[in-house]
C-alpha cells in the first residue's frame, strides 16, 4: 500500500516527508548536498561505539504518525511504533511471503471450502492494562475496527460487512470469522499489519468516536511494548508491557525511542556516529556508502512494494503502442544499478516478485529505440509532441531526468513538474480536463497483504480510477487485468483459474497494453547496527521490526 | 506612551484578523485533500468521505471560516490531522523550544555583532575591520543549510564534541515543566547534568541562527557606531576628560544602539524563516518544523495555527522593540 507519510516521509522526507514529509526547500536543497557526506575514516576503521543505554533501541524515522488506533492507522510511519504495541492472530512467518504462523491464535483450521475459519486464542493473554484478552473482546476489538469507518476498516470489510453476525465468540478461547466465500489465504489477510491490530474494547468507554481520541497519545494492546510518552513531531517513547504473553525472559530491549529525523543526512550520520540502532534508509548514495561502512547492516530484502510510472490513457499515450514505446525507451536495468545504486531491483512482472501469482519474466525490459520510433509513428504521437511527467518533492525526480532524455532520442519532448505531495495526490486520484492531466506521473504501491487483487485494484482495476477518488491515475482499463483482481476476491479457492487469470493479465499489462512502466521493486534499505541481533525482513512486513525479537549482543 | 501602546494593540487584532483570513484561504485554495492524506491512501472512498464530514471539511468554506473564528475566540485552534492532537496542545508542546532556540539566537547574534561593530567602528580601516565586515558578509552569505550540514559534520561525524541534534539525548527525561526552555527548567529544578546536555544540544542550531542575525546587526552597529564617533556631543564628553569606557558607554553605544533594536524586531523575520530550516536539519521539536510539516500535508488548522502564532510573536516583539526605543530615544515620547 502506499502511503503518504510514508514515502512522504521514507524517501524524501522520506526520499521526502511525510512527506511532510521530508521537506520541500530544505529537503531537497539538503537531499541534494547531503546525498553523500563523507564518513568518518576513524568511523570506517572501527565502527562507532555505543555511548548511551546498551537496553534502550533508537530507531530514527524520516516520519512517524502518531496514531495508536488500530481501526485508523493505515501509514507506514504509524506501522512502525504499532507493530511493537499491538498483536494480530496470525503472522508473517520469518522472511517468507507466504507462510504464515499462529500469533494470538494457537491454531487455526476451517471448513472444507475454507470459507469459515476457527482460531484456537491462546490462554493467559492480557491486555497491557492487565484486562484477559478472550474471544468476545476479540470480537468487540474488530467490530469496532469495522464500524469506525476509519482508514484501516477496509481490510477486514472486504469480507466481513456484518460484525454482528460473522464474527462469532463460540466460547472464551474459540472465535470463528464466517466469511461467506471461500478465501482460502485468508491466514496472509490475518496476518497484515493493516486493520488486524487487537485493540482492548475497553477503550470505546475512553471518549468519543469508541476511544480513537484516547488512541491518539495511548495504546492498549497485547504486545510487547506499550506507549509510555507521545510526543508527535518528535519523539514516541516505548516500554516494556508488564503483561506480555511472551514474558520477559532472554534478552530484550526496555525501551524503544523512535525518533523523527527527517533529514537524509541526518539519519546517515546518527547510524555513523552509533546514536541510532536502526534507521530508515536514507539516498541511494547514502546507502551505497552505508554498505561498506563496519559497524552497521544495510537491509536488502525484496519486498513487495513497486516503484513505477503511471502512463495516462487520455492523452497523448492513449494508444498501448504509444506505452509501449516508453517501456522500450527506458534504461531499466542501468536506472535500478546505476542511477538508485541498488536500492531498487528492476521488475520482472507487473506484480512484485514473491507476490502470490507473480509470474517473473512478463514484463522484461529491452532498450530498443528504432522499434520505439516505429511504434509512436504508428500510435499517431508525432516527433516533437511534448509529453508531461510530474512527480512529488524528493521523490521520481531521477526517474523523470532520465525520461526526458531517452523520450528525447525518439524525438518526444517530456516537461517535468514537481509537486508538492498532497497536490500530486490530488492529481493522480481526482477528476481533472484531460488536458490537465499529466501523461506520465511517479507512483509507488504496495499491499497490505499479500495479495494480488487487494495489490492491484486501487491502481489497476476500471473501479478505481480518479472517479472513485483512487489511485488508477492513468485512467487504465484492460478486460483481462478486471477479470483477474475480480476472480481474485469473488473466486479466491479456484487456484487453477486464478494462476491462468494472472498469467494473462501480467502478460497482457506487461508487455502489449501496458499501465505503467514499472521502474523498480523495492527493497528494504533499513540500516542497523550490526551489534542488534534478531532482525528479520518479511517481505510483506515493509520497513517494520519485530522489536521483541530484538536484543543487543 | 499608554496612548501609543493602546493604539498599537488595536492595529494588532486587525493584522493577526488578517492572517487568520489569508492563512485560511490560502490553505484550503491549495489542492489536496487532508482527509485522504489521514485516512491513507487505499482507504475506501466511504471513510475518506466519513472523516471530511467529521472534521466538517465538506462544509462551505464560509462555515468553515465562521466556525474557526468561533472557536479560536475561545482559545480552541483545531485539530491537527498531522499529530492527531488539538493544535493548542501541539503550540503549547513546540513553542518552547523554539522561543528556547531564538532567544539564545537573538543573544548570541545581537551580543556578538555588538562586540565586533564597536571594535571593528573604533578599529576603522585597520585590519580588526577587515576582520568584523568579513565575518559579518559571511555570516549573512553563507547557506543556514549548509552552514548547518557543515557544523553537523565537523562536530558531531569527525570530532564527536557535539549532538547531532534534538534537544536532549535520547532517553533523558526532560526537567519538570515550568517554562518550558529546558536550560532554564534544569537550573530552577538543580538539575545540572539535563542543564549541560541541553546545553550541548542547543550549541550548533543557535550558532547557525545566530550567523544571519550576527551578519546584518554587526553592519549595523559598526556604521552607527561610526557616525556616533563623530557627534559633537562625543567630542565634548572626550574634552570633558571622561574615560574612554565612559564615553563609549553612556554616549556612543546609547546612541548607536537605536537603529539595532529597531532592526532587532524586524530580524525576528528572518530568524523565523531560519528557524524552518534550522529545526528541520537538527531535528529540533519546534515550531517552525511543526509548521513545515504542517504545510506539507495539508494540515490546515496546524498551518493556521503555527502562522498566527509566528504572527503573534512578530507584533508581540515589534511592540516591545517600540517601548525600548521610547526609552532608548525619550524624544519620540512627545512627538
Amino acid at each position: 500500500m502506499a502511503s503518504w507519510d510514508n514515502r512522504f516521509s521514507r524517501r524524501q522526507f522520506l526520499r521526502g516527508a511525510a512527506g511532510v514529509a521530508s521537506g520541500a526547500a530544505a529537503g531537497s536543497l539538503l537531499a541534494a548536498c547531503g546525498g553523500s557526506t563523507p564518513t568518518s575514516t576513524k568511523q570506517k576503521a572501527t565502527g562507532a561505539a555505543l555511548k548511551r543505554d546498551p537496553d534502550t533501541l533508537v530507531v530514527a524515522m524520516d516520519a512517524f504518525t502518531a496514531d495508536f488506533d488500530p481501526a485508523s492507522y493505515f501509514l507506514l510511519s504509524a506501522i512502525v511504533p504499532n507493530y511493537g504495541i499491538y498483536d494480530s492472530l496470525m503472522r508473517m512467518k520469518g522472511n517468507s511471503a507466504t507462510e504464515t504462523k499462529p500469533w494470538l491464535a494457537e491454531r487455526v483450521s476451517t471448513n472444507a471450502d475454507k470459507s469459515v475459519w476457527t482460531f484456537t486464542l491462546r490462554h493467559g493473554v492480557k491486555y497491557s492494562d492487565g484486562t484477559p484478552f478472550d474471544a468476545q473482546a476479540l470480537k468487540e476489538a474488530y467490530t469496532r475496527t469495522i464500524t469506525a469507518n476509519l482508514g484501516a476498516s477496509s481490510t477486514l470489510k472486504d469480507y466481513i460487512t456484518n460484525p454482528g453476525k460473522q464474527l462469532i465468540a463460540k466460547d472464551p478461547g474459540t472465535f470463528v470469522m464466517d466469511l461467506g466465500v471461500s478465501v482460502p489465504r485468508f491466514d496472509l489477510l490475518a496476518a497484515s499489519q493493516y486493520g488486524m491490530g487487537i485493540v482492548n474494547p475497553n477503550v470505546s468507554s475512553k471518549g468519543k468516536q469508541e476511544g480513537h481520541g484516547y488512541l491518539q497519545s495511548n495504546s492498549a494492546g497485547t504486545g510487547a511494548y506499550m506507549v509510555e510518552k507521545s510526543q508527535p513531531g518528535n519523539q514516541i517513547i516505548l516500554t516494556q508491557n508488564p503483561h506480555y504473553w511472551g514474558g520477559w525472559g532472554g534478552s530484550h530491549f526496555k525501551k524503544i525511542i523512535i525518533l523523527q529525523v527527517p533529514q537524509d543526512s541526518s539519519r546517515r550520520q546518527g547510524m555513523e556516529s552509533g546514536d541510532f540502532d536502526i534507521a530508515f534508509a536514507s539516498t541511494p548514495q547514502d546507502t551505497q556508502a552505508l554498505r561498506s561502512t563496519p559497524g552497521i547492516f544495510v537491509g536488502n530484502q525484496k519486498v513487495l512494494g513497486m516503484d513505477y510510472v503511471i502512463l495516462n490513457t487520455n492523452g497523448h499515450l492513449k494508444s498501448p503502442l504509444a506505452r509501449q514505446a516508453v517501456n522500450m525507451l527506458f534504461p531499466i536495468d542501468q536506472f535500478a544499478t546505476n542511477v538508485m545504486k541498488g536500492t531498487i531491483e528492476a521488475p520482472h512482472s507487473i506484480l512484485p516478485d514473491l507476490m502470490l501469482y507473480s509470474t517473473p519474466g512478463t514484463y522484461k525490459a529491452q532498450v530498443n529505440v528504432a522499434k520505439a520510433k516505429q511504434l509512436l509513428q504508428q500510435a499517431g504521437v508525432a516527433p516533437g509532441t511534448q509529453l508531461t511527467y510530474e512527480f512529488y518533492t524528493g521523490q521520481g525526480d531521477s526517474a523523470g531526468l532520465l525520461l526526458q532524455s531517452q523520450l528525447g532520442l525518439a524525438g518526444l519532448k517530456v516537461k517535468i513538474v514537481e509537486k508538492a505531495y498532497p497536490a500530486f495526490v490530488a492529481d493522480i486520484s481526482t477528476v481533472k480536463p484531460v488536458s490537465q492531466q499529466p501523461d506520465m506521473a511517479y507512483w509507488f504501491w504496495w499491499p497490505e497483504f499479500n495479495s494480488p487483487s487487494d495489490f492491484c485494484f486501487p491502481i489497476l482495476s476500471s473501479q478505481a480510477t480518479p472517479k472513485q477518488s483512487l489511485f488508477n491515475g492513468g485512467y487504465y482499463v484492460n478486460a483481462d487485468v478486471d477479470n483477474a483482481i475480480n476472480k481474485g476476491f469473488s473466486e479466491a479457492g479456484n487456484t487453477s483459474l486464478l494462476t491462468n487469470l494472472w498469467n494473462k493479465a501480467q502478460t497482457v499489462a506487461g508487455q502489449t497494453d501496458q499501465p505503467w512502466l514499472p521502474i523498480g521493486q523495492i527493497i528494504d534499505n533499513s540500516y542497523l547496527r550490526t551489534d542488534v541481533k534478531g532482525y528479520v525482513a518479511n517481505p510483506v512486513y515493509v520497513q517494520s521490526y519485530d522489536f521483541y525479537a530484538l536484543s543487543r549482543a | 506612551m499608554g496612548t501609543v501602546i493602546a493604539r498599537r494593540l488595536v492595529f494588532t487584532v486587525f493584522v493577526l484578523w488578517g492572517v487568520t483570513l489569508v492563512t485560511f484561504l490560502l490553505s484550503r485554495v491549495v489542492p489536496g485533500n487532508p482527509a485522504r492524506l489521514m485516512a491513507g491512501p487505499q482507504a475506501s472512498p466511504s471513510a475518506v468521505a466519513h472523516i471530511s464530514r467529521f472534521y466538517g471539511l465538506t462544509d462551505p468554506l464560509y462555515v468553515q471560516y465562521g466556525r474557526y473564528m468561533r472557536d479560536l475566540a475561545q482559545g480552541n485552534l483545531g485539530f491537527s490531522f498531522l499529530t492527531r492532537r488539538n493544535v493548542r496542545t501541539d503550540i503549547a508542546t513546540f513553542l518552547p523550544a523554539t522561543i528556547e532556540l531564538a532567544g539564545y539566537a537573538l543573544l548570541l547574534g545581537f551580543v556578538l555583532a555588538l562586540i565586533t561593530g564597536t571594535v571593528a567602528a573604533y578599529r576603522r580601516g585597520k585590519a580588526a575591520d577587515a576582520a568584523g565586515r568579513l565575518s559579518a558578509i559571511a555570516g549573512l552569505s553563507l547557506p543556514v543549510f549548509w552552514l548547518a550540514l557543515l557544523l553537523q559534520l565537523l562536530f558531531h561525524t569527525e570530532l564527536g564534541w557535539l549532538p547531532l541534534g534534538g534537544r536532549l539525548s535520547p532517553g533523558m527525561s526532560p526537567p519538570p515543566h515550568i517554562t518550558g526552555l529546558l536550560t532554564v527548567d534544569s537550573l530552577l529544578t538543580g538539575n545540572f547534568a539535563i542543564f549541560v546536555n541541553a546545553a550541548e544540544h542547543l550549541v550548533l542550531p543557535v550558532v547557525v541562527l545566530a550567523a544571519g542575525v550576527y551578519g546584518l546587526m554587526v553592519r549595523i552597529m559598526r556604521t552607527s557606531v561610526i557616525d556616533a564617533l563623530g557627534e559633537e556631543y562625543v567630542r565634548t564628553a572626550q574634552a570633558k576628560g571622561l574615560s574612554r569606557w565612559r564615553v563609549l558607554r553612556r554616549h556612543v553605544l546609547r546612541n548607536a544602539l537605536l537603529p539595532a533594536v529597531t532592526v532587532l524586531g524586524l530580524e525576528f523575520g528572518l530568524l523565523a524563516a531560519g528557524v524552518f530550516v534550522v529545526e528541520s536539519v537538527f531535528q529540533w521539536p519546534g515550531i517552525g518544523n511543526y509548521a513545515f510539516q504542517a504545510i506539507q500535508a495539508n494540515d490546515y488548522n496546524a498551518t493556521i495555527g503555527a502562522t498566527l502564532v509566528i504572527a503573534v510573536v512578530y507584533v508581540v516583539i515589534n511592540l516591545i522593540v517600540d517601548i525600548v526605543y521610547l526609552y532608548l530615544d525619550p524624544r519620540i515620547r512627545y512627538t
